[in-house]
C-alpha cells in the first residue's frame, strides 16, 4: 500500500514537459535508432498523474496511469560492473534510467523504496543471437534470391518480444534478434525484453548484417547455389558486387551521358555495411569459423562470429583471426552408451565433444578471445543460466562470464553506451539475485528492463497465494473470542479452506485425524468445517462460512472473512484480516503461521 | 625412431594440468584417487587417430640401404641410401657418408618410393563436392571448404599417399576451382594447401552434365558450344578491363566477375583444366575448341576412350589421368578396356591413374601394378602412373614425384616391393616430417581405445541424462554433404540413394 501522491504543489504546466520530450524525440535517420530518451524527470519534482506519455507519442487512452517516477533500490551488493561490487549500495531509478549508484542515497520525494538486503543486483544480460521470420524482399534486389541484405529484423521481423518472460526469467533483459534464412540475410535489431511494442523495445535496428557461409537449412531453395561452395562463391561476388555497383553510380553521376546502371536495393544497402556497417557470420562448425574470418579478412569486414560450441577444435587459427565470438551454451548431453549396442555406435569424437564442450568458453577466453552468449541451440531457454554455471565449473573465469554475460556483450552489440554497466545514464536493466549470480543455489528474483520491474516467480511457487498454508486462526470482538486452525489449500489455483480444532500436541497427528474425518457439518461438534465462497488473488482472500456451527453461541447466517498479505521482505508474510458477521458486526482476526508444531507470531 | 605418443605416456601438458584439472575430473574414477589419470584434452582432428600437435621436423634423416625407386633418370637403385635435410632431399646415393646429427632409418630389405599422387580425388572436402546449380561454377572454390577432420586422410596416408587433386564433381561443362592438398594429418586447413601447385579447374563432358533437364546443355553439341562461348565471354572480359585499365573511360567500370575472372585465367596459361571425359567424339571436340583458342588442357580426367584417339591427344599435349580397371557403369563407358592406360602411355602420352574414390586411394600403388599386369608396362613405369606421372599432369613435379635432390622428402617405406599386395606401407613422410608410422598408428589405436571406454565409464558413472538414439536432430552442418562425385555414375547404388534423399 503506497501512500496517495502528494499534491501539494502547482504541477508545472504538462506542455513544457511534453514539448521538452518532443525536442529529445528526434528521430535518428540511419545506423543506431534510440527510441528511448531521457524521460526529462528530475528528481524531487512532484508527482503527478501523466498528462501524456513522456517517452512515446501514443497517446494515453482511459485513466491515466501515476506510476512512481522514482525506484530506490537499497542495500544491495551491486555490481556495477564485471569484477567491481559495492556492498550495502543503492541504486536510484528514474524512468527508464539509472540516475545514481552508491552509499547511502537519499530516495526523493515520492521515491518508491525497495530494500534489497540480502541481495545481489547484476547490470541485465544480454543475449547476443536470435532469430525471427522476416518477410520482406525489396523489388529493385539482387539477382538472386539468397542474397538480401535489405531485410530487416526491426521492420519486417514478426514476433521481437516473443519468449521475453522465459528470458527475464534467466536475468536476460536485452536481446539480438536476427533475420533467419537466406545467404546474405538482411541486418539485426537489438530488443528490449520488456512487454511494450517494439518501438520501445528496439535500442539499435541494423545492428549487424548477417551471413552464412552455406545454404539455408529452411525456405525456398533456389537452384543457385545448392552447396556451401557455390554460398561463398555468391557472398564473393555480391560483396564485389556492392562495390562495384557504388563506382558505377559515381561514374554515371560524372559522366552522365555513361548508360544509366540499375537500381539495386540489395547492393546500396550491402555497401553501407562494408564501409560503414558490421557483419555476424553464422559459424555452425569450427571450419566454418575459421573460413568466416577469413572471408572477412578477405574483404576487411567488421566482423563478429556466431559459433557452434566447438570453437576449441581449431583454437588457435579462431584466436589467429582476433574476432568476437558469440557462444552457444547447449553442451551436449552424454552420448547413449547404456548398452553394449548403443555404445558401438557412439565414435570417439562424440564422446571427447560430451566431455569438452563445456570447456569451450574457458579455451576461447583464456586464449583472449572476447565472448558473449546466446540461448540459441538451447532446448529450453530456462536452461541458460544453468548452462552458464556449467562452464564457469569447467574454468570459465566467473568475472570474464558475467562480462560475456553484460559488458563485453554490449560492446560487441554496439550498445555500450545504454547498457552492459549499472552506471548514471544507463537504462535501467537489473537482474536481482538471491545471492552470487554464480553460486548453484542462487536464483534470479527480479528482472528490470529499462525500468520496469519483472518479479520473477519460482516456477515451483507460481500462482501460489501466500496464505497458503496452516495458520493459528483468532477471533476476537469485545470479550468474545475464538480460536481454530485455519488450512488454505491450493489445488489446480483452486483454493481451498477449512477451520479445524487447534493441534494439541503433535500438530501433525491432527492434520490426518483432520483430514481422515473430512468435513461434517451436519454433527454437534463438528471436528473441521469447509469455508465457501473463495476468492483468492494473490495477496487477498475472501470466503463465507456460518461459524454457528463452529461454536453454536456465535450467531446464525454467513459470516464474511477478509485476508490481505503483505510482504514486506521475502519469506515474511504480515497478514490483516475481518470477519464480519451476520449482524454486520465487524471481528478482528489474527493469523499466525502454524509450521509442524512450531507457532510464529509475526 | 621414437615413439611419438606411447601407450599411457604422460601428454605434453600433462604434468601442469593434472593438480588443477584432476579435481574437476568429474566421474572419472572417483575411487582411485592415488592414480590421477591425464586430463582430457583437445587433439587435432578432434577424435580418433587425432594428435596434439604435427609430427617433428626431423632436421636430418638418413634412409639407409633400401632399395630406392627413385622415379627418376635413376631408376631403381639397390641397397641405396636417401638423405634427407630441412624437409628436402639433398643426396641419393650408395653408402653416404653422414655425421652424427643425422637420424638414421635401417631400410634395409625395405623399398622407399616417392609419396604417392592422386590427380583425381573428392575427400578432404565439405563443401558439397558439386555446386549443380548452373552449368557454368568457375567462380566456386573447393579450396574454400577443406575439411582438415577428414578420416580418410589418415586412411589414405596409411597406404602411401602424400599428394592429392581435390576436385570439384562433374555436374557442369565448366564446374569449380580445384585444391592440391598434401596430406599432413593434423594441420590446419591452410597447412594441408599445396601451396606451389598451380590454379585448376574442373571441365566435365556428356551425360554426367548434359542430363539437367532444366538448363542448358542437353546435348554434347551443346556442351561444346558454351566451352567455346564461356571462353569468348572471357575474351571480351579481358578486353573490356584492359580498356579500363589503360585509363579509357568511355563506359562504366567495368564489374569484376569471379566467373569470367577464373577462365580469364586459363585464356592467360594461369590455371589448368582438368576435364572429366569418356567418349571419343566429345574429347576431340573439346580439344578442338581448346586448340581454337590456343589453351592447351592440363588433363584430360577417366579418358577411357583415349586409347581410341590417343594420336590427337598426343597432337595437342594433353596429359591422361585414368581408371586402371573401372567400367561399365554407365553407357558412355561401355567402350573402356584395362589396356587403355598402357596404350596412351605408348602413344607418348603422360599418363596417371587415379582414385575418383576414397577407397581406392589407400592402395593406389596396386592400381599402378595394373599397368604391368594388362599392359606389360615395366614397373619402374608403371609405378610413375601414381607419382611422377600425375606431378606432371598437376605441374609439381618441380617439387614431387620423384626421389631426386632437391625435391619434397615426401617418402614412402613399404615392407616389400612397393606395388606386391603383399607389402604394406610402414612410414609416409612429407616434407620430412613422418605423419604416418605403422608402429605408431598401433599405439594411437590403444591410447583411443582407453579414452573410449574411460569416457564410457564417466558417462555410466554420472547421473545426467543421455541423448535419446531415437530422436535424430537435425545433422551437423558438414553431414548435409556428400563426399563423393553424385554425378559420377561410378559410384552406383550409393550415387542413387543420394539422388533420392536429396530433392
Amino acid at each position: 500500500m503506497s501512500a496517495l501522491p502528494l499534491l501539494d504543489q502547482q504541477p508545472k504546466l504538462p506542455v513544457d514537459r511534453g514539448l521538452r520530450c518532443i525536442a529529445a524525440y528526434r528521430h535518428l535517420r540511419l545506423a543506431i535508432l534510440l527510441v528511448l530518451t531521457i524521460a526529462g524527470h528530475a528528481t524531487g519534482m512532484n508527482q503527478f498523474a501523466q498528462a501524456q506519455n513522456p517517452t512515446s507519442a501514443e497517446p494515453i487512452v482511459g485513466l491515466r496511469q501515476n506510476p512512481p517516477q522514482s525506484v530506490l533500490l537499497s542495500g544491495a551488493t551491486v555490481v556495477v560492473s564485471p569484477g567491481h561490487e559495492i556492498p550495502n549500495a543503492d541504486i536510484l531509478v528514474s524512468g527508464n534510467k539509472i540516475q545514481a549508484v552508491g552509499k547511502k542515497l537519499v530516495a526523493p520525494a515520492g521515491a518508491q523504496v525497495i530494500d534489497c538486503q540480502g541481495r545481489w543486483i547484476y547490470c541485465g544480460f544480454i543475449d547476443a543471437f536470435a532469430e525471427v521470420e522476416v518477410e520482406f524482399r525489396a523489388q529493385a534486389g539482387y539477382w538472386n534470391a539468397n542474397v538480401q541484405p535489405e531485410r530487416s529484423a526491426a521492420l519486417g521481423g514478426e514476433g521481437l518480444a516473443s519468449g521475453a518472460k522465459e528470458l527475464r526469467a534467466q536475468g536476460i533483459t536485452t536481446r539480438l534478434i536476427a533475420p533467419r534464412g537466406r545467404i546474405i540475410k538482411g541486418s539485426s535489431c537489438v530488443t528490449l525484453l520488456t512487454d511494450a511494442d517494439a518501438g520501445m523495445n528496439v535500442i539499435a535496428s541494423e545492428a549487424f548484417q548477417h551471413l552464412q557461409l552455406t545454404v539455408p537449412r529452411t525456405g525456398s531453395r533456389p537452384r543457385y547455389p545448392n552447396s556451401p561452395m557455390g554460398a561463398v562463391a555468391l557472398v564473393r561476388q555480391s560483396l564485389l558486387d556492392a562495390a562495384w555497383y557504388q563506382e558505377a553510380w559515381s561514374a554515371h553521376r560524372s559522366q552522365p551521358q555513361l548508360d544509366r546502371p540499375e537500381t539495386n536495393v540489395a547492393l546500396e544497402r550491402l555497401a553501407e555495411f562494408i564501409s560503414q556497417g558490421r557483419f555476424m557470420i553464422d559459424c555452425p562448425n569450427e571450419r566454418m569459423a575459421v573460413r568466416a574470418g577469413n572471408l572477412a579478412d578477405e574483404f576487411a569486414l567488421d566482423a563478429v562470429l556466431l559459433g557452434s560450441g566447438r570453437e576449441y577444435r581449431a583454437i588457435k587459427e579462431i584466436v589467429a583471426s582476433a574476432r568476437p565470438v558469440v557462444v552457444p551454451v547447449d553442451f551436449p548431453k552424454p552420448p547413449n552408451v547404456r548398452s553394449q549396442e548403443s555404445a558401438s555406435n557412439v565414435t570417439l569424437q562424440q564422446l571427447m565433444h560430451w566431455r569438452l564442450a563445456p570447456e569451450n568458453p574457458a579455451q576461447l577466453t583464456d586464449s583472449g578471445v572476447t565472448i558473449c552468449f546466446t540461448t540459441d541451440g538451447l532446448e529450453s531457454k530456462n536452461q541458460f543460466l544453468k548452462q552458464v554455471r556449467v562452464a564457469v565449473e569447467r574454468g570459465l573465469n566467473p568475472t570474464v562470464a558475467l562480462s560475456a554475460l553484460t559488458s563485453d556483450a554490449a560492446e560487441i552489440l554496439g550498445i555500450q553506451d545504454l547498457t552492459g554497466t549499472i552506471s548514471r545514464g544507463k537504462l535501467a536493466n537489473l537482474v536481482v539475485t538471491t545471492g552470487p549470480l554464480f553460486d548453484p543455489k542462487s536464483k534470479v528474483q527480479e528482472t528490470w528492463v529499462a525500468g520496469q520491474r519483472f518479479q520473477i516467480v519460482d516456477p515451483s511457487l507460481s500462482g501460489k497465494s501466500d496464505l497458503v498454508g496452516r495458520w493459528q486462526f483468532d477471533l476476537r470482538q469485545r470479550q468474545q473470542s475464538v480460536s481454530a486452525q485455519l488450512t488454505i489449500e491450493e489445488n489446480d489455483g483452486k483454493l481451498s479452506a477449512k477451520l479445524a480444532d487447534l493441534p494439541m500436541d503433535d500438530p501433525r497427528e491432527t492434520d490426518d485425524e483432520a483430514e481422515s474425518e473430512e468435513i461434517d457439518e451436519e454433527g454437534d461438534q463438528p471436528k473441521t468445517l469447509k469455508l465457501s465462497d473463495i476468492v483468492g488473488q494473490r495477496d487477498r482472500l475472501s470466503a463465507t462460512v456460518d461459524l454457528s456451527k463452529w461454536n453454536e453461541s456465535l450467531v446464525r447466517g454467513t459470516w464474511r472473512l477478509t485476508l490481505l498479505t503483505v510482504v514486506p521482505k521475502p519469506g515474511r508474510v504480515d497478514t490483516f484480516g475481518t470477519m464480519t458477521d451476520p449482524e454486520g458486526q465487524d471481528w478482528n482476526v489474527q493469523l499466525s503461521r502454524l509450521t509442524d508444531g512450531v507457532v510464529f507470531s509475526f | 625412431m621414437d615413439a611419438y605418443y606411447a601407450v599411457g605416456d604422460a601428454q605434453p601438458n600433462d604434468s601442469e594440468t593434472e593438480n588443477t584439472e584432476g579435481t574437476t575430473d568429474g566421474g572419472a574414477n572417483p575411487e582411485d584417487d592415488s592414480k590421477p589419470l591425464p586430463a582430457i584434452v583437445t587433439n587435432y582432428p578432434l577424435g580418433a587417430y587425432g594428435v596434439d600437435s604435427l609430427p617433428d621436423l626431423v632436421p636430418a634423416v638418413l634412409f639407409r640401404r633400401a632399395t630406392v625407386w627413385t622415379c627418376g633418370e635413376s631408376g631403381i637403385l639397390t641397397d641405396a641410401d636417401v638423405l634427407v635435410r630441412a624437409g628436402k632431399i639433398v643426396d641419393v646415393g650408395a653408402k653416404l657418408e653422414v655425421g652424427s646429427d643425422v637420424l638414421v632409418i635401417n631400410a634395409k630389405g625395405k623399398h622407399l618410393t616417392p609419396g604417392l599422387i592422386d590427380c583425381h580425388s573428392h575427400m578432404g572436402t565439405d563443401g558439397g563436392v558439386n555446386e549443380s546449380g548452373q552449368a557454368v561454377t568457375a567462380e566456386v572454390r573447393i579450396g574454400d571448404f577443406i575439411d582438415n577432420s577428414d578420416i580418410e586422410i589418415y586412411r589414405q596416408l596409411a597406404g602411401g599417399l602424400t599428394t592429392s587433386n581435390i576436385l570439384h564433381g562433374s555436374a557442369n561443362p565448366i564446374g569449380g576451382q580445384n585444391q592440391v592438398i598434401k596430406l599432413r594429418w593434423g594441420a590446419t586447413m591452410d597447412g594441408l594447401r599445396f601451396a606451389y601447385a598451380p590454379k585448376g579447374i574442373k571441365f566435365a563432358l556428356g551425360e554426367n552434365v548434359k542430363r539437367s533437364t532444366s538448363r542448358y546443355p542437353n546435348t554434347r553439341m551443346g556442351v561444346e558450344q558454351i566451352l567455346s562461348d564461356q571462353l569468348l565471354a572471357a575474351r571480351e572480359y579481358i578486353t573490356r578491363w584492359n580498356r579500363w585499365n589503360s585509363g579509357i573511360r568511355d563506359a562504366l567500370p567495368p564489374r569484376r566477375d569471379l566467373q569470367l575472372e577464373a577462365l580469364a585465367e586459363i585464356q592467360r596459361g594461369e590455371r589448368w583444366i582438368h576435364c572429366h571425359s569418356y567418349r571419343q567424339d566429345e574429347i576431340v571436340a573439346t580439344l578442338d575448341v581448346l586448340d581454337r583458342f590456343g589453351i592447351r588442357i592440363g588433363t584430360l580426367q577417366h579418358i577411357l576412350e583415349g586409347y581410341k584417339v590417343a594420336d590427337r591427344i598426343a597432337q595437342h599435349g594433353a596429359m591422361a589421368s585414368a581408371f586402371s580397371d573401372w567400367w561399365a557403369y554407365k553407357f558412355e563407358v561401355f567402350d573402356a578396356i584395362p589396356y587403355n592406360g598402357v596404350l596412351m602411355h605408348d602413344a607418348g602420352i603422360v599418363v596417371s591413374f587415379n582414385s575418383d574414390d576414397r577407397e581406392l586411394a589407400r592402395h593406389l600403388n596396386t592400381e599402378a601394378a595394373k599397368a604391368t599386369k594388362y599392359g606389360g608396362v615395366p614397373p619402374e613405369e608403371a609405378l610413375k602412373f601414381v607419382t611422377l606421372n600425375p606431378a606432371k599432369q598437376l605441374r609439381i613435379d618441380h617439387r614431387v614425384g620423384s626421389i631426386e635432390s632437391g625435391k619434397d622428402a615426401d617418402l614412402v617405406l613399404w615392407s616389400g616391393p612397393p606395388m606386391s599386395t603383399t607389402s604394406r606401407c610402414e612410414q609416409t613422410w612429407i616434407d620430412g616430417r613422418k605423419y604416418f608410422d605403422v608402429q605408431i598408428d598401433q599405439q594411437r589405436r590403444q591410447r583411443d581405445r582407453e579414452l573410449r571406454q574411460r569416457l564410457i565409464r564417466m558417462i555410466l558413472d554420472g547421473d545426467e541424462e543421455t541423448e535419446d538414439n531415437s530422436s535424430q536432430g537435425e545433422p551437423e552442418e558438414e553431414e548435409r554433404w556428400v563426399r563423393y562425385d553424385e554425378y559420377c555414375n561410378a559410384r552406383g547404388g550409393e550415387a542413387g540413394q543420394q539422388e533420392t534423399n536429396r530433392e
